[in-house]
């Protein structure tokens, strides 16, 4: 397959990006586990992409998309923990390896996950909603919200982490109660 | 699974994680962090979910990714011919071919293919195996060193031309086929250039020119700078000098003021060691002798030509003015409407962004922080407190994703608020944009709770020490760099009442950012006061020239004609 766009087929590119399109969210969250920072993984999910497009030929189309992305994801980031600066924190060689598998099992159930997240979510007030969802942006650092909230950076902390604790709680009892339904 | 079951130090660490920006996280909490992860199913199990929580909640996630899957992609159609694997040589088989162009071929598959396999095992390849290939974060690791400053009746030649005055140079060749142009170096030096000629900007502080005409300006802060020409090489020594250098690398030195060093690039025999050559001398200089000639400065163009700009010349420049100035003084005079001045606005000053409910602040009709005398329609300030936030749109926006320059410029004072109050105390005026970012970006112009000067672009925070003062009107003059295809800067100037407002841009800056990427469209201003602040603004403009954003009498003939 050449790899310049203009020599494709388009319909290859159709069918790569439909495909991407559907496991994209689910892909990323494989790199995010592997990767400590959000920035790096970032850099990796751009490399996977790249490397996904240029293989698709190869790819067997009756085969799940999301293992085969996993796969290349997996070397992908192993190569990029070895390229990367000993000032930026990696997880170790043999955590990587543990955790890929245990991550594409747990990615199984992302969907259903995602959607009780929202509703947990929904069940937040507000300002509570508003904090995780500040928080979560990697460009807006604690300090510069609890600066314009004029609250201190460790009430935030406290707040952040009472908050996650009660989505991953609330998310458990959904999932234990699908499960006995 | 119960949180509790986890070691308490897991929870607190992998908050720590999620909230930390990088770099917050230190070695030891990482590695602590680490070897729970590997020893503790269920701390792997909550790290997984804490993720997927903060990822989940990130609204346009999806579109986030999607725009770094298109980055990535789009790449590829501007690889170049090396990246194509070995089909391109399939599809031109020549049955004519004779028998080594098949070793050829086989050795091309095989370099290609090496490279493609060098690529999948390490991300790249190489010979670029430490740069990002994918990303576009290294154009903002190229090092712009000058700034074309002025420039009249130039034709440029050369592959990659400076296309506007004030446009940020990188280290790179230019040709300049006619004209004549002044360049600012990072370091001060100022370097005149006439046509034909051509130089090379290597950095800073050296400048290579092949060919030409040039007259350096040498500035006091800074380090020797090293013109280097085919054969020599001129160091400054707080000089102002003209040179003319042929093609074949001769030399004409005409030295006005201070003083020269000259050095062989090849030391030999007939100039071994360094000459220097004073302030009233001329010389002609080869690579192996030195004659004297006759001083004719008459004979360089030691400044741009070109008369300082008429009014009317300016008054193109300015794009955007508000004096404050309420059309009518109520009764209180502080209620008096100073929403609606000024030109270049698409509407009055705002509460909220999409509100029409007009903004409050105090208005000082009668009152100006201006240094130079108003008339009577341009006199009005506003005072600001309270967490005080107010909008107003452009006509205009401030286009970052074009090559341009635009300049800022208001006057500020901070007012004491008294001694007992503390907490956030800030003020600051920035420019927005309306549409609504996942990741909202701003350039903000202004005074931190501590009173530094503030200058934020980017993701950069850049503050100046000492603090400004409570109670002195500060002038803020602004110059943002915005660029197509390079990266964009901005610099700051704040002047105190005392100083002198400099008629051409000041070399030295009081807040400057790094290079970054920035391609939105600003469409916005507004100006922010924190809950405890108490600030007075006046005299905002936006233009195109330093002149057109300094010039005191511009706005009265603006206003005129209005």
């Amino acid at each position: 397959m050449s790899n310049s766009i203009s020599t494709l087929d388009q319909n290859t590119k159709t069918i790569f990006t439909s495909f991407l399109s559907k496991d994209r969210l689910r892909i990323f969250g494989y790199i995010r586990a592997l990767v400590p920072h959000n920035s790096d993984a970032e850099d990796v999910y751009q490399h996977v992409c790249l490397t996904l497009w240029k293989k698709f030929d190869d790819f067997d189309q009756k085969r799940d998309f999301f293992f085969w992305a996993c796969g290349i994801a997996f070397y992908t980031v192993c190569n990029h923990r070895r390229s990367i600066q000993h000032d930026r924190h990696f997880f170790s060689q043999d955590l990587i390896e543990a955790m890929s598998q245990k991550r594409e099992e747990q990615l199984s159930n992302y969907n259903i996950r995602i959607e009780f997240l929202h509703e947990c979510l929904s069940g937040l007030a507000e300002t509570d909603q508003q904090l995780l969802q500040n928080a979560s942006f990697e460009n807006q650092s604690l300090k510069e919200i609890a600066k314009a909230a004029n609250r201190s950076i460790q009430t935030l902390y406290n707040r952040l982490s009472l908050l996650r604790r009660e989505l991953a709680d609330c998310i458990s009892r959904r999932l234990q109660s699908e499960q006995q339904v | 699974m119960v949180i509790q079951d986890l070691p308490p130090k897991f929870e607190q660490l992998l908050n720590q994680l999620l909230n930390s920006q990088e770099g917050e996280f230190s070695t030891s909490e990482f590695e602590q962090f680490q070897s729970i992860l590997s020893t503790d199913p269920q701390a792997m199990q909550r790290y997984f979910e804490y993720i997927d929580i903060n990822s989940g909640i990130q609204t346009h996630m999806s579109e986030r990714l999607q725009a770094l899957e298109e980055t990535a992609i789009e790449e590829t159609a501007q690889e170049p011919q090396f990246y194509q694997e070995p089909q391109v040589i399939k599809d031109v088989p020549s049955r004519r071919r004779a028998p080594y162009l098949n070793y050829f071929f086989v050795a091309a598959a095989s370099l290609m293919m090496f490279l493609t396999l060098e690529w999948i095992v390490s991300g790249d390849f190489l010979w670029n195996q430490t740069s990002d290939s994918i990303t576009k974060k290294n154009l903002t690791d190229l090092p712009y060193v000058a700034t074309l400053t002025r420039s009249t009746d130039c034709v440029w030649g050369g592959e990659s031309p400076p296309e506007f005055s004030g446009q940020r140079l990188l280290t790179n060749e230019l040709i300049l086929e006619q004209g004549v142009a002044e360049f600012r170096f990072d370091s001060g030096v100022r370097l005149i250039i006439e046509g034909p000629t051509k130089i090379n900007m290597v950095s800073a502080c050296c400048a290579k020119l092949a060919y030409g005409k040039t007259v350096l300006h040498g500035y006091e802060a800074s380090p020797e700078f090293a013109l280097i020409t085919p054969l020599l090489t001129f160091h400054d020594i707080g000089t102002e000098y003209g040179a003319r250098i042929d093609k074949d690398g001769e030399v004409d030195l005409h030295v006005f003021e201070g003083a020269v060093r000259v050095d062989p690039n090849q030391k030999n025999e007939q100039f071994a060691e360094s000459v220097i050559i004073n302030a009233g001398q001329a010389r002609h200089l080869k690579e192996t002798a030195v004659d004297k000639i006759q001083l004719q400065p008459e004979l360089f163009n030691r400044e741009v030509p070109g008369a300082p700009k008429n009014l009317q010349a300016l008054q193109q420049e300015l794009r955007v003015y508000d004096s404050f100035h309420p059309s009518a003084i109520s009764d209180p005079e502080r209620l008096s409407e100073w929403q609606n001045a000024g030109i270049g606005w698409e509407n009055p000053w705002r509460k909220q962004i999409h509100s029409r409910e007009l903004a409050k602040g105090d208005s000082h009709p009668r009152k100006s922080l201006a240094r130079t005398e108003l008339t009577e329609n341009q006199l009005g300030l506003i005072e600001l407190r309270k967490g005080k936030r107010v909008w107003r749109t452009l006509e205009k926006p401030i286009l970052m994703d074009t090559n341009a320059i635009y300049y800022l410029s208001f006057y500020m004072q901070k007012i004491d608020s008294g001694p007992d109050v503390s907490g956030e105390q800030f003020g600051n005026l920035s420019l927005q944009t309306s549409v609504v970012l996942e990741h909202p970006r701003k350039i903000l112009f202004g005074m931190s709770s501590e009173s530094f000067a503030t200058l934020q672009a980017g993701m950069q925070i850049v503050e100046t020490a000492p603090p400004l003062q409570t109670g002195e009107t500060y002038f803020f003059v602004a110059k943002i760099v915005a660029s197509e295809k390079a990266a964009d800067q901005v610099f700051l100037r704040t002047f105190s009442e005392a100083e002198t407002i400099p008629d051409r841009e000041p070399p030295v800056w009081t807040c400057v950012t790094t290079p970054f990427q920035d391609s939105n469209q600003f469409d916005l201003v507004r100006i922010h006061v924190a809950r405890q602040g108490d600030f007075l603004f006046d005299e905002l403009r936006i233009g195109t020239t330093w002149g057109s954003v300094i010039n005191p009498d511009l706005p009265r003939l603006i206003l005129e004609k209005k």
